[in-house]
């Protein structure tokens, strides 16, 4: 399902992924792990494609369709998701109008018909309660005034309505107690599927405890140095990240 | 959003310069020559077939006029104005002044559908919409028809164009014209009291609801014409209206001239509302042509516990440069200003409001949101004074600038002036850009860059269309989006 | 002579007349001078009409200019040595002027301190040259023409400076002259330092002080100005540039001004400046202060934060006019300014106009200005607690002004002008 190739990133000049590699087939979790400053989320941003990012090599496809000439938009409507480290706060667009606006866009753009409104609200009032949001959370602006929490699982409701094929969860467990995190980490599990493939980054093992990942592959310094089961996040909880700095290097 | 994703289409069929209204009608018109003197003055009063007093109003106001100097304190630029150059005069052939509808060209008529101004009073009954709105249509210079005359008639609430209203109700007219902006106002207004030539007129009579939204269309069609219209609101004791205003004119390589002057008068307990759709022609991406819009708006609360509030929302015009203003006489009156001003291309807004606190436990709120991209000037003006008398006088003011690209400019000029101690004035002000991680962050969810900037936009400037009827409110959204069109790179 | 005053005032009049007895003996380049009088004369003295000066009308305000102040004599010398001793800043290193003239007699000697060098400004075109001098300003123009000389203080790059210097401005025996007075601190790259300005009372007539500051980069100035004259016609022009990675604190407290115009003028000039000013005017009977300022943001990415705070009692009228210009180069400019004012009479104003003007679209500016009264709220569970009203309102206004003085680092000037504060509560002019 997702393709990367040789990738080169730099940022502002300086390097950040330096020919990473990576191949995600459909309906696998795999999980990125690796140290602060490993490139987790500039890979994260890149296939996202965030703007400041200077691809200098390589080629990432989703599906077998090249996504570096396409706009961040176009790439989700091809069924990419990506949830954010720190969510965005937008104040005055009430949380429902920009659910629906991102929704019909994405139809659109698949020349799919509009949603009707009522089946609509039904989906995102289904979703909404599973991930114990409550409703007047909706009507608010988005993400504004949201703990952490909140943010967090507001991120997965969008999930769940956009159904994205592919879904990249950057840091998800980043600022979240562990009930939080349990409610998240089910709304995730909820959306295994043959079909949809997820990209897990984190630094902690603690989160594949709840998202348990079909491969681990650990990243430093700009490339994937490793790769293997499960057990290889509960090895790197033991013996730290140390190791493959000189690895890499 | 529903909304947005229409207001994105609409961006989609149009170019750059295409401005929607910009198609200007054939219809024989009926013009005085141009330039202006005593005898143009008289010509205007006698096509309207005036009383000797208002010819004599006019006239003073004409020689206070000679003496005075364009204003100059405003952040816009302009060539010189050939006040000689004008039309002051312009109205359709037909133009006796129509009694109903069947006596309107039939081409006007067109004109107000093209525009989406439903003047068959049988279309809006059919239900056509759901709110029923009456409509004073005024093209160029003078008023072409009033609907659902009757039935406001029925409620005792008075809808006519002014010119009418000098002859039915003189008592009201003489007694209200020039009370809240006076002749001597100023350079625009004083211009406007000798040469205006036809507006609305509202009177509703003491504790009456006014049993609809009223609403005027104003479209300059002539070329090298001037408009000054006039318009009188009073609301009695105990009364409330809400009453509508839109603009267009077609594309021109000139620029044109429109200074208004709108009087509202709220007396014990009453309220007006008053809103504002300024689309007249902007001129074209070169800052070519356009219109200057020179509009003095003044509302007096002249009565206890009165409310008047202006809700405006601007993205037309060359150069706009008004102030909707309250004047808060009565005691615990409130005056209320909410403001949208986008400009793009080279447009220049000067645009604000004043409230003067003159009584006690007077309240103003005032909320302005400015948008300013391409190449164009966006400047907030606002006026907040309160008077030794005015004990417990309170204003919240907020204005908030949005830049869109670097050749742009947002500026923020509030005049705070306290004079009691009693009296609380907050004012709070900002300037930012769209962030690129709000646009990342929206188009990562599937929006384009410029679907992601109308959400956001529309975002910035919820607190003030929210003021907007509804009606309003479904236009403005998109003239926000068709504004902004080409300005996101 | 160049450019004739239109339909001169009383005031102008008297300005040409001394400025035509001065020209022959004063220091330095006498073109300058007239270049320098020709500008103003060109603006005249400004009144309402000028929309910078619309709250201060000077043309009305200064009916007429008394005679020039001369160098001070023995008399002077003796009054103003005992002046000193009451208004001086403990620990300070004094550099004291009589009248705009330099009092080396007074002053302490600077030559035994490292890395600071006192010279007379003899050139004008010195300071017009090292400082981005964007103030346009016809009493900066009048101060040109007149000033006395004045003084350079440089401090050398690299140096940190222990010992605050303190600039004391004091009146000579002879009250109610027109005085002129000028200084310019230079900062060399690195060079830390701490200022006081202490300006005594005048008995009268017109003062045009400037001050100029030049912050060479990455160099650091605490700025404290203590203000207080209830009888002069007082114009105070500061003027300041920031090189790269500079800061300035600066603050004033005004305690006391028959009428002020206080103005400054700040340019950022290099990158990642960082500026902090603030003042609390204290003002009763029937004082006027105007602070008015212009910050305009040069260089990219500079940092701004404005606090003036104003306490008006009986029938004082305060006047904040604060303008952040930010050109399209400047992106990144981070801007805030705030006004507060609190009135303590009916018959007190507070005139506010916080402007902000924007060119470039990747900034965060904001202003804020509020009025309003004492927080019944706060009185009442103070006096709950058993403090007596006078000395809760004391404490509270001593809270709201105190506020502007935190943005100094140096705890001593700080504690310097609480103390001044303190001091002119105490008095109960405020209670």
């Amino acid at each position: 399902m997702l393709e990367i190739e040789n990738l080169h990133v730099s940022v502002a000049g300086k390097k950040i992924l330096d020919g990473l590699s990576l191949s995600v087939p459909a309906g696998q979790v795999a999980a990125i792990m690796g140290p602060n400053g490993s490139g987790k989320s500039t890979l994260s941003y890149v296939i996202a494609g965030r703007a400041d990012y200077d691809v200098t090599e390589g080629s990432i496809r989703l599906g077998g369709v090249d996504l570096l000439d396409k706009t961040a938009a176009e790439r989700a409507a091809l069924g990419l998701f990506l949830v954010f480290q720190y969510p965005l706060e937008i104040p005055g667009v009430a949380t429902m109008t920009f659910l629906k606006a991102a929704l019909n866009a994405q139809r659109k753009m698949r020349d799919e018909a509009e949603m009707a409104i009522p089946d609509f609200m039904k989906r995102v009032r289904e979703a909404a309660a599973r991930l114990n949001i409550p409703q007047d959370m909706l009507k608010r602006p988005v993400n504004l005034g949201f703990s952490g929490g909140e943010k967090k699982r507001m991120e997965i409701l969008q999930m769940a309505l956009l159904e994205p094929r592919f879904a990249i969860l950057d840091e998800l467990d980043s600022g979240l107690d562990i009930d939080a995190l349990r409610i998240c980490a089910d709304g995730v599990n909820a959306l295994r599927s043959k079909e949809r493939s997820l990209l897990v980054i984190t630094h902690y093992q603690r989160l594949l405890d709840y998202i348990v990942p079909d491969v681990v592959h650990v990243m430093s310094e700009g490339k994937i140095v490793r790769s293997g089961g499960p057990e290889l996040a509960l090895e790197l909880e033991k013996s730290g990240y140390a190791d493959y700095a000189s690895e890499a290097a | 959003m529903a909304a947005v994703q229409e207001t994105v289409d609409k961006v989609k069929t149009l170019d750059v310069e295409a401005y929607k209204y910009g198609f200007s009608t054939d219809i024989a018109s009926d013009k005085a020559p141009k330039g202006l003197n005593e005898d143009i003055v008289r010509f205007i009063s006698a096509k309207k077939n005036e009383p000797d007093w208002l010819t004599q109003w006019r006239l003073d106001a004409f020689r206070r006029w000679l003496t005075m100097v364009e204003p100059t304190w405003a952040r816009v630029h302009h060539s010189p104005i050939d006040y000689q150059d004008l039309y002051y005069y312009s109205a359709p052939k037909t133009a006796e002044g129509p009694r109903s509808l069947e006596d309107v060209d039939p081409e006007l008529l067109r004109v107000y559908e093209k525009l989406g101004i439903p003047l068959r009073e049988q279309e809006v009954l059919a239900g056509v919409q759901e709110r029923r709105v009456a409509v004073d249509a005024v093209f160029d210079s003078v008023s072409v028809v009033t609907t659902f005359k009757e039935e406001l008639g029925r409620a005792g609430v008075i809808f006519c164009p002014i010119s009418e209203a000098v002859h039915t109700h003189p008592e009201l007219v003489k007694k209200y014209l020039g009370s809240v902006v006076p002749v001597t106002d100023n350079f625009f207004a004083t211009l406007n009291s000798a040469v205006f030539s036809d507006g609305s007129f509202v009177y509703v009579p003491p504790g009456v609801r006014c049993p609809m939204e009223l609403s005027t269309y104003f479209r300059i069609n002539e070329k090298n014409t001037g408009q000054f219209e006039r318009t009188l609101i009073i609301a009695d004791k105990g009364s409330y209206v809400s009453y509508l205003e839109g603009c267009t004119a077609p594309q021109r390589d000139e620029n044109q001239l429109h200074a208004a002057v709108v009087e509202l008068i709220a007396l014990e307990d009453a309220e007006i509302k008053y809103s504002t759709v300024q689309n007249w022609y902007p001129g074209d991406a070169e800052g070519k042509g356009g219109i200057f819009n020179f509009v003095t708006k003044r509302g007096d609360c002249r009565g206890d516990r009165s409310k008047i509030s202006w809700t405006q929302v601007e993205t037309g015009s060359a150069i706009t440069w008004k102030y909707p203003s309250c004047i808060l006489r009565g005691e615990s009156s409130r005056g209320e200003f909410y403001s949208i001003a986008i400009s793009n291309g080279y447009q220049q807004v000067d645009s604000g409001t004043k409230m003067l606190h003159l009584g006690a436990n007077t309240s103003s709120r005032v909320i302005s949101k400015g948008i300013a991209a391409g190449h164009s000037q966006n400047t907030y003006r606002g006026q907040i004074s309160a008077h030794r008398k005015a004990a417990n006088a309170r204003n919240f003011t907020q204005c908030d600038s949005l830049l869109i690209g670097n050749k742009c400019g947002a500026h923020t000029v509030p005049y705070i002036e306290a004079k009691n101690a009693t009296a609380t004035f907050e004012h709070e002000a900002t300037t930012s850009k769209i962030s690129d991680d709000q646009l990342f962050y929206v188009m990562q969810r599937g929006l384009s860059a410029e679907e992601a900037t109308a959400l956001i936009v529309n975002g910035f400037v919820r607190d003030v269309l929210q003021q907007l009827p509804m009606e309003f409110a479904v236009e403005a959204q998109k003239l926000i989006a068709i504004s902004l069109e080409g300005s996101v790179g | 002579m160049g450019a004739p005053l239109k339909n001169p005032t009383q005031a102008e009049q008297d300005f040409l007349r001394e400025f035509a007895l001065l020209l022959d003996k004063a220091p330095g380049d006498a073109a300058e001078r007239q270049a320098a009088f020709d500008r103003f004369a060109r603006a005249g003295l400004p009144s309402r009409r000028v929309e910078s000066w619309h709250y201060s009308d000077l043309r009305v305000k200064l009916r007429q200019a008394s005679p020039l102040a001369e160098p001070p004599d023995h008399v002077s010398l003796d009054y103003a040595r005992a002046e000193l001793e009451k208004v001086a800043a403990p620990g300070a290193l004094k550099l004291v002027s009589i009248d705009g003239f330099f009092a080396p007699d007074l002053s302490d000697d600077f030559s035994r301190v490292a890395g600071v060098e006192i010279r007379p400004l003899a050139a004008l075109s010195n300071d017009r040259a090292t400082l981005a001098l964007q103030a346009d300003d016809p009493l900066l123009d009048l101060n040109g023409a007149f000033s006395p000389g004045g003084l350079t203080i440089e401090i050398a790059a690299g140096i940190s400076l222990e010992k605050p210097i303190e600039i004391v401005a004091l009146c000579g025996a002879n009250g109610g002259r027109s005085r002129f007075s000028r200084v310019h601190v230079v900062l060399g790259e690195g060079a830390r330092a701490s200022l006081i300005e202490t300006r005594a009372e005048g008995f009268g007539g017109f003062g045009d002080s400037a001050l100029l500051l030049s912050l060479g980069k990455a160099a650091e100035l605490d700025y404290a100005c203590r203000s207080r004259d209830s009888a002069t016609v007082d114009v105070q022009t500061c003027v300041v540039s920031l090189e790269a990675g500079a800061r300035l604190c600066a603050t004033a407290l005004v305690a006391g001004a028959a009428f002020l115009r206080r103005q400054l003028f700040v340019t950022c000039a290099g990158e990642k400046a960082e500026l902090h000013l603030s003042a609390a005017s204290m003002l009763t009977g029937q004082e006027h202060a105007d602070i008015t300022l212009v910050v305009t943001h040069q260089a990219p990415a500079c940092l701004s934060r404005e606090t003036f705070k104003f306490v008006l009692a009986e029938q004082a009228e305060g006047v904040f006019q604060g303008k952040i210009v930010v050109p399209p180069q400047a992106q990144k400019t981070d801007g805030k300014m705030v006004c507060r004012g609190l009135l303590l009479s009916d018959d007190a104003s507070l005139q506010a106009k916080p402007e902000l003007e924007i060119f470039a679209d990747d900034v965060a500016c904001g202003h804020g200005a509020a009025c309003g009264k004492l927080d019944a709220n706060q009185l009442f569970y103070m006096e709950s607690r058993g403090i007596p009203r006078p000395e809760a309102q004391a404490i509270l206004i001593q809270a709201f002004a105190a506020e502007a003085f935190d943005i100094l680092r140096d705890e001593s000037l700080r504690d310097l002008l609480n103390a001044d504060l303190a001091a002119l509560l105490q008095t109960g002019a405020f209670a």
